[in-house]
């Protein structure tokens, strides 16, 4: 085997690695041109704050991570055992001081980190109301198996696997689940996801600043019809979303309890369905149903 | 924690290393317990309209039955040693007043049992784990236990 | 009277579909096939007195690979029909596997993979490596060795019980999430499966672990205080020392859950006062502290394996084990970070989110040390240290991907999708299988007495590299995409399919990758003798389980001499001692078959549980204490070696192989995958041949 190819090889490996990855991120992107990246197209305010969160700590992590590594490699190369030239000390005494080192500059990037998360977090609690102009909306949602039954209490209409708001409105979904295992309500475009769990009343708060179609699911498995679990979460201008409301109160359709009875059968891949009227406090029944009330928000 | 096998026979250094080895058992025991004991207090209150804790449990009851209980762990405890020396009349003794005190105790205890089953929600199952049978259930088997890991190399 | 008797079990749980019916079919070949090649060359008592009721750990650790290593088999196909499922399914095709039969696989896919695989294989390396590295002849209690690994075996047999009789597993994801794994919403019998597979090789890995800190801590050689103790077995250490603290967590959790289901209790149901949250405290309270479990005696081997391969002292011994340490400490305190999304609330997410971020640190001065270590090193890049590079690489990707999840609110769009699987894959596969795969190579020489052939090694090592970039960045992708994890099926218009597509095509290049291992073991075994390791030593290595033959004797090491420092072998090296060994009498344990029948007796009452057999149940635990009863009878466990028997056997095994300079065979003289594929398709040819002469 001629000495070269051996003393080529981690350079070989090198690039090869970087050529095979830069390939592989081409691919990727060219792939997905026009697709909905969801967490990366943010829709929302609260989307975008923990976008930005994730880049800080995306950048932060690099700082760290980059140098470390290619410190790593570089060593793994220069002091390889056919590089002659380089000094070797089997029995090299570390010092004091590189020990510090080592156990500092982790914990400062951990400190910076942590003092960066813990306000971030109290601000982008879930159940913590958005702040703006316009009057926020409430939306009952429970979490069926297998579809989601979204209330408007105040508009008294509901819907089943399909959703719509105003822009620029802050939203403000009141999550429980009948008859299912836990579910996670998730919007990736316009926010993090939160549990509805039966007996529990938990709340998240979301606002949409662009209107659109949004894709939503249940992020938690919760049995056989799990993947079909899906809903469209329209926002649209305010004009548009009264005219909707309009439309709704035509719709033949209502959300009484015989009609509840029947959405609580198992059933997958359920279509949008309209209602034009609800049974009025429908959602505290369904909390009452499994010993909760409606002051019960998410802390357990 | 310097080993000093050099200093000791094979067989100390045996049961040196099995009496350590059945205190870390009797620890993973302990955090077994501990999530029961949790649990407990977590699920103490979600009756859901049954009878609660005070109305299931006679409290002098199960306390007369624990320190019976306690009591026979006890003799079986002194049963083992007499057993060591190899005093058979002491091991007759101390294990037959074990029994005495044991196999009523348990039968009374399971009578308790079904008597709590079906008393807590009535023609279904037991909301949760009742007190006595979770005392119960750790003295037996660590008799058992302990007759077994005395020989047990 | 038939429900008297047979519980729930009736003609429905034979195996009724495709899927089913190739399984109880593939493993009643494969035991008819085992059955027959014992018979044909008579080798059932050989079996049974050397293997089966072996107490030798070394022994022991060979089966843990072999049954490891045939689960690892087993899950990367379930792996391998997950993706191909999820590359099929997009639109109007809802690809070739229902949903609740993928459900069923990828919980298989995860328990496999966590309980099977990477712990059969740790539990494999400790048990072999560590006596030797403390100079110790056997583990502290023999009989608790073997009844742990055999209650393994009785879970793997549980675990793939299910083809044959049952025809569902559960499904319901690797953890069971209550309430979806009670009796409401799960009613067949796949989480009673997957109640007492977990339950019994839990309680085998409880007592493991109970075993080997007692071994570690109260067997070492003379000298060897716990600051001279090798890093392998110090990460063993913290390691089992986590694995008694939360092995029972899991033990009582899965007991609650076995209640409501067997006696329709309510602790974790949607009603009469169930707490569904309090199965996910319990079972992430257990499950965070497992991972850890897991990737502690890796961070130990990748230490050891840096150290030798730099030729040169682990740097900074004391960080190192403060780390690991520190590590172990905090993986206690970080659980609700799984469930951040549940509704915590701030203050409760913000600690648990500072929590783990501070377990970053410590895994940070880990790899410092690392790098301190190869600097001024004269390294030699043989398999395990690529293995460690290819780690170091994948596992920092894991690791940053794992930050960014332990930020409460960014854990609100990650959690769930395919961004955390490809984290967890990231740590799991890069840390803990790779670090596997680097002790395996590093100490197949002990083991075997040859060493792995190195072309071939090199050729898997980059196969798996590439499978594992090709199938988990897309993951990542998808993830920030908003892809939710365990779907069965998703609309055309995401754009999901192509990403889904390429993890496939890398799953088929780890699949190569895995063939490649095989591969690599057959063509050493091919050119065993060319490979052989002669003096025991062929790393150069510096701690003691390379101070004895390869493979070592039957009682380790002939002498227990103390030990002076760190790094034991090395200073005995330096100091060139020749002393005349002082032959004593050995006692070594005797095998049993109390493992067996305990084990074997606690299958039959698991699997009577599964099917509400209650006399059969009885039996079964009746069963378990009778024989540990009449284990306790038995006082002829261990024999004698007089010392002239042990000085014999050495002189005549250095007699047998002379000591000579570590083999040196080069490299590149080693059979390259082509010269193998050459080796089989004649041999293939041959075998074709003789048959036609025959029939002529």
């Amino acid at each position: 085997m001629p000495k070269n190819r051996k003393k080529n090889s981690p350079a070989r490996a090198l690039t090869l690695i970087i050529v095979g990855l830069s390939c592989l991120t081409l691919v990727i992107a060219f792939l997905l041109q026009d697709k909905n990246i969801a967490l990366l197209h943010p829709k929302g305010l609260i989307a975008q704050e923990q976008l930005i969160l994730m880049f800080i700590a995306l950048g932060l992590m690099l700082l760290i991570a980059i140098p470390a590594l290619t410190m790593l490699y570089f060593t793994a190369w220069k002091y390889r055992e056919s590089n002659t030239k380089a000094e070797h000390e089997p029995s090299k005494r570390h010092n004091r001081s590189l020990v510090l080192v080592m156990w500092l500059v982790p914990a400062v990037f951990a400190t910076v980190l942590a003092l960066i998360m813990i306000p971030s977090t109290h601000r982008l609690e879930p159940n913590k109301s958005i702040a703006a102009e316009n009057k926020p909306l409430t939306i009952q949602v429970v979490a069926m198996r297998w579809k989601w039954v979204f209330i408007y209490p105040e508009q008294n209409i509901a819907t089943v696997n399909y959703v719509q708001i105003p822009e620029d409105t802050p939203v403000k979904f009141e999550l429980t689940a009948d008859e299912a295992p836990m579910s996670s309500f998730w919007i990736p475009n316009l926010g993090g996801m939160l549990y509805a769990m039966t007996g529990h009343n938990n709340q998240l708060n979301l606002i949409a600043d662009t209107p659109g179609d949004y894709p939503g699911s249940s992020a938690e498995i919760n049995g056989e019809g799990f993947a079909g679990m899906q809903f469209t979460a329209r926002a649209s201008s305010q004009g548009d979303f009264d005219d909707w409301l309009q439309k709704m109160k035509r719709s033949p359709a209502v959300l009484d309890t015989a009609e509840y009875a029947k959405l609580l059968k198992p059933s997958e891949d359920t279509p949008a369905a309209f209602y034009s009227a609800t049974e009025p406090g429908m959602y505290a029944t369904v909390l009452k149903k499994y010993g909760a009330s409606e002051g019960h928000h998410g802390h357990y | 924690m310097v080993n000093e096998h050099i200093a000791e026979s094979h067989e100390e250094a045996a049961m040196d290393r099995v009496g350590f080895g059945f205190w870390v058992y009797l620890m993973t025991d302990l955090l077994m317990f501990a999530v029961l004991f949790a649990v407990f207090a977590v699920l103490r209150d979600a009756t859901h309209g049954g009878p609660s804790g005070q109305e299931l449990f006679k409290l002098p009851f199960v306390l007369t039955e624990t320190l019976i209980l306690l009591t026979s762990s006890f003799t079986a405890g002194i049963g083992m040693l007499a057993a060591h020396r190899g005093i058979k009349s002491q091991v007759l003794t101390w294990f037959g007043l074990t029994s005495v005190l044991v196999w009523p105790s348990w039968g009374w205890n399971c009578m308790s049992l079904l008597n709590l089953s079906t008393k807590a929600i009535p023609g279904r199952a037991m909301l949760r784990f009742p007190r006595s049978l979770r005392l119960l259930v750790p003295t037996d088997c660590t008799l058992l236990r302990d007759c077994c890991g005395w020989v047990l190399p | 009277m038939k429900e008297f008797l047979l519980g729930k079990l009736d003609l429905d749980a034979l195996p009724h579909d495709i899927f089913m019916i190739a399984g109880t079919v593939s493993f009643i070949l494969l035991g008819l096939t085992v059955i027959v090649v014992l018979t044909w060359t008579k080798r059932w008592t050989w079996l049974w007195k050397e293997w089966l009721t072996s107490v030798d750990p070394k022994k022991i650790g060979i089966m843990y690979f072999l049954v490891a290593a045939f689960m690892l088999v087993r899950g990367g196909i379930d792996a391998i029909m997950i993706w191909l499922q999820q590359a099929l399914s997009s639109g109007s095709s809802h690809g070739y596997l229902s949903a609740d039969h993928f459900q069923q696989i990828f919980t298989a896919h995860g328990n496999i993979m966590v309980f099977f695989v990477a712990m059969g294989f740790i539990f494999g390396l400790i048990n072999y490596i560590v006596p030797l590295q403390i100079r110790a002849r056997d583990l502290a209690s023999p009989l608790l060795n073997t009844l742990g690994f055999w209650l393994y075996v009785a879970g793997v047999i549980m675990v793939n019980m299910f083809f044959v009789l049952g025809s569902e597993y559960a499904a319901t994801g690797w953890l069971a999430i209550a309430p979806l794994s009670g009796t409401e919403f799960s009613p067949g019998v796949g989480v009673d499966y997957w109640i007492w597979s977990l339950q019994i090789s839990g309680i085998g890995t409880t007592l493991g672990g109970i075993n080997f800190i007692m071994t570690i801590l109260k067997m070492r050689a003379p000298g060897m205080t716990l600051w001279k103790m090798p890093m392998f077995t110090w990460g063993s250490l913290f390691s089992m020392i986590m694995v008694v603290t939360v092995f029972p967590l899991l033990t009582a959790t899965l007991f609650l859950l076995f209640l409501d289901r067997y006696f329709g209790m309510h602790f974790f149901t949607t009603d009469l006062g169930g707490n569904a949250m309090m199965y996910t405290n319990l079972i992430w309270m257990w499950g965070h502290p497992e991972v850890y479990i897991l990737v502690l005696p890796a961070f130990g081997i990748f230490s050891e394996v840096v150290a030798t391969f730099s030729r040169k002292k682990i740097a900074s011994y004391s960080s190192q084990v403060i780390a690991m340490g520190g590590v172990s400490l905090f993986a206690l305190s970080v659980w609700l970070h799984h469930f951040f999304t549940m509704g915590a609330g701030a203050d409760v997410n913000s600690f648990f989110g500072v929590m783990t971020m501070i377990i970053a640190i410590p895994t940070s001065v880990l790899v410092f040390g690392w790098i301190a270590t190869m600097y001024k090193g004269r390294i030699k890049f043989a398999t395990p240290m690529l293995w460690f590079l290819g780690f170091i690489g994948i596992f920092t990707l894991g690791g940053m991907s794992g930050v960014m999840l332990a930020i409460p609110p960014a854990d609100f769009q990650l959690h769930n999708s395919l961004f955390l699987v490809a984290h967890f894959h990231s740590t799991v596969i890069g840390g803990v299988l790779f670090g596997i795969f680097c002790g395996i190579s590093y100490w197949f020489p002990k083991i075997a007495g040859f060493r792995l052939n190195e072309r071939i090694g090199k050729n898997a090592f980059w196969c798996w590299i590439v499978g594992f970039c090709m199938s988990f960045i897309p993951m990542y992708v998808l993830g920030i995409m908003g892809a939710t994890r365990r779907l069965d099926h998703y609309d055309a218009s995401t754009g999901w399919q192509p990403l889904y597509i390429m993890m496939f095509i890398g799953g088929l290049i780890i699949a190569c990758g895995v063939a490649l291992q095989v591969v690599q073991i057959i063509a050493s075994v091919i050119q065993k003798r060319r490979l052989r390791d002669t003096t025991g030593d062929p790393w150069n290595g510096r701690t003691l389980e390379w101070a004895t033959a390869s493979p070592p004797p039957f009682y380790n090491f002939a002498t227990i001499e103390p030990v002076t420092t760190q790094d034991a072998l090395s200073e005995i090296k330096k100091q060139g001692t020749t002393v005349e060994p002082k032959y004593e009498d050995i006692h070594m344990p005797r095998n049993t078959g109390a493992g067996i029948y305990i084990a074997a007796f606690a299958f039959v009452a698991s699997f009577a549980l599964v099917w509400h057999i209650n006399w059969l149940a009885i039996v079964g635990i009746a069963g378990i204490i009778v024989c540990a009863i009449a284990r306790t009878f038995n006082d002829d466990v261990e024999y004698k070696i007089p010392a002239a028997t042990i000085k014999e056997m050495e002189e005549q095994r250095k007699k047998d192989t002379p000591a000579s300079a570590p083999v040196d065979s080069k490299e590149n003289e080693d059979m390259s995958l082509w010269d193998f594929i050459k080796i089989v398709l004649k041999w293939a040819l041959d075998v074709v041949r003789k048959r036609r002469l025959k029939t002529w």
